[in-house]
């Protein structure tokens, strides 16, 4: 039987020094937000939750300095990536000849882009892409992902201007529109 | 031909975007939230807990490393070399008492950084006690010799008088033989000496 997370945290109340509300509603409003980071990097969900439940323990643990903190979101945000890159694995080499030849399969037979990017060898293409991108745009083009993640959310995270974040997007963009054209198209040749 | 590339180009862009925009969009598994609570609730209580037993597991160790350290300190201490304090004295009766060697001066040692090593100086102690005991006899007794044993033989089996008479008789010879003449100094010539 579920235990509502109200009634759970209501317990932890008089074990911790002050009320936990602020870390109650933390959890509450960014919790799906601290996940998407985390699987951006992590690509596993698993792992993912695993990651989020370090950051709010981090959290939890820095409270004190965490109310003084005007942008907890952020923070938040910022506490979670360097989670997620801490417990980053190397994933086993997944082939792009094979995935490439899943995705050219589905479209020769018609089915629309967004069909075909719903599939799991157009994310295992994609992961395979980005991830040989150098650090700098692979960090910039991962985080541009995180749907609720603006440009300039991300250069605070990563401690570089705005027009820095914009620009190497667009970089890691036209990288992986080549290579992906390229494997594509590697049937005709 | 332009026109199938820019339908191909399209068609990756399109991929593209669709693939970063669900890229970073997956759902955590239901009850995130409550999951994350329940272990934020447990962690207070682990602290909590660290903390009660904190001063009891210190004052554990402090007592097991004392009854190791006592237990243990006596056995490892290499096996003192048992010596035991003669006075050093050389075996003569002429040669001079010779005192114990005493060790290396300490402040020498200290000026050093050297910490005396005790199991080279007990051994040299057991080297000195050693060559420093008194023997009963001196010299050492040691085999009689061929000749030795034929005179010992000799003197046992002649009677005291023959080796009397023979040892007067052996220091007659001896004396005969050392025997010089008297000495015959002409006497001195004045008138001779001065014509000289």
């Amino acid at each position: 039987m579920a235990v509502p997370a109200q009634v759970i945290w209501s317990r932890a109340i008089p074990m911790v020094e002050e009320p936990a509300d602020d870390l109650e509603v933390l959890v509450q409003e960014h919790s799906a937000l601290v996940f998407r980071i985390a699987y951006s990097v992590l690509r596993n969900p698993q792992d993912a939750e695993d990651a989020v439940q370090e950051t709010f323990l981090r959290a939890l643990r820095y409270r004190k300095r965490l109310r003084q903190v005007e942008d907890a979101r952020s923070w938040l945000a910022r506490v979670a990536w360097r989670v997620a890159l801490d417990r980053r694995r190397r994933h086993p080499e997944t082939s792009l000849e094979d995935a490439a030849h899943a995705v050219r399969s589905l479209r020769d037979s018609g089915a629309a882009s967004d069909q075909i990017a719903a599939g799991r060898q157009m994310m295992a293409l994609l992961e395979g892409l980005i991830a040989a991108l150098p650090e700098d745009l692979r960090h910039a083009i991962t985080l541009s992902a995180v749907e609720e993640m603006p440009a300039a959310e991300a250069a605070a995270l990563l401690d570089i201007p705005e027009a820095t974040v914009r620009t190497r997007v667009f970089r890691a963009r036209q990288i992986l529109k080549e290579k992906l054209a390229a494997l594509l198209e590697a049937r005709h040749d | 031909m332009t026109e199938k590339n820019e339908k191909r180009d399209r068609f990756v862009d399109d991929l593209l975007d669709s693939a970063l925009a669900q890229y970073a969009q997956a759902e955590p598994r239901a009850g995130l939230e409550g999951r994350l609570l329940a272990r934020l609730r447990l962690e207070p209580e682990r602290a909590a807990f660290g903390w009660r037993w904190l001063p009891m597991a210190a004052a554990a160790a402090v007592v097991l490393a004392a009854v190791l350290y006592f237990s243990g300190g006596r056995e490892s201490r290499p096996p003192e070399v048992a010596v035991e304090p003669r006075p050093l004295v050389a075996p003569t009766v002429t040669a001079p008492t010779v005192t114990p060697t005493p060790g290396p001066p300490a402040p020498l040692a200290s000026r050093a950084g050297l910490r005396p090593r005790s199991a080279p100086r007990a051994s040299i102690q057991a080297a000195a006690a050693s060559s420093s005991v008194r023997r009963e006899q001196f010299p050492s007794p040691a085999a009689l010799s061929e000749q030795e044993q034929l005179l010992l033989r000799f003197v046992k089996q002649t009677p005291p008088r023959e080796l009397q008479g023979l040892a007067r008789q052996n220091r007659a010879e001896t004396i005969q033989e050392l025997r010089v003449d008297a000495l015959d100094i002409p006497p001195v010539v004045v008138g001779e000496a001065d014509s000289q």
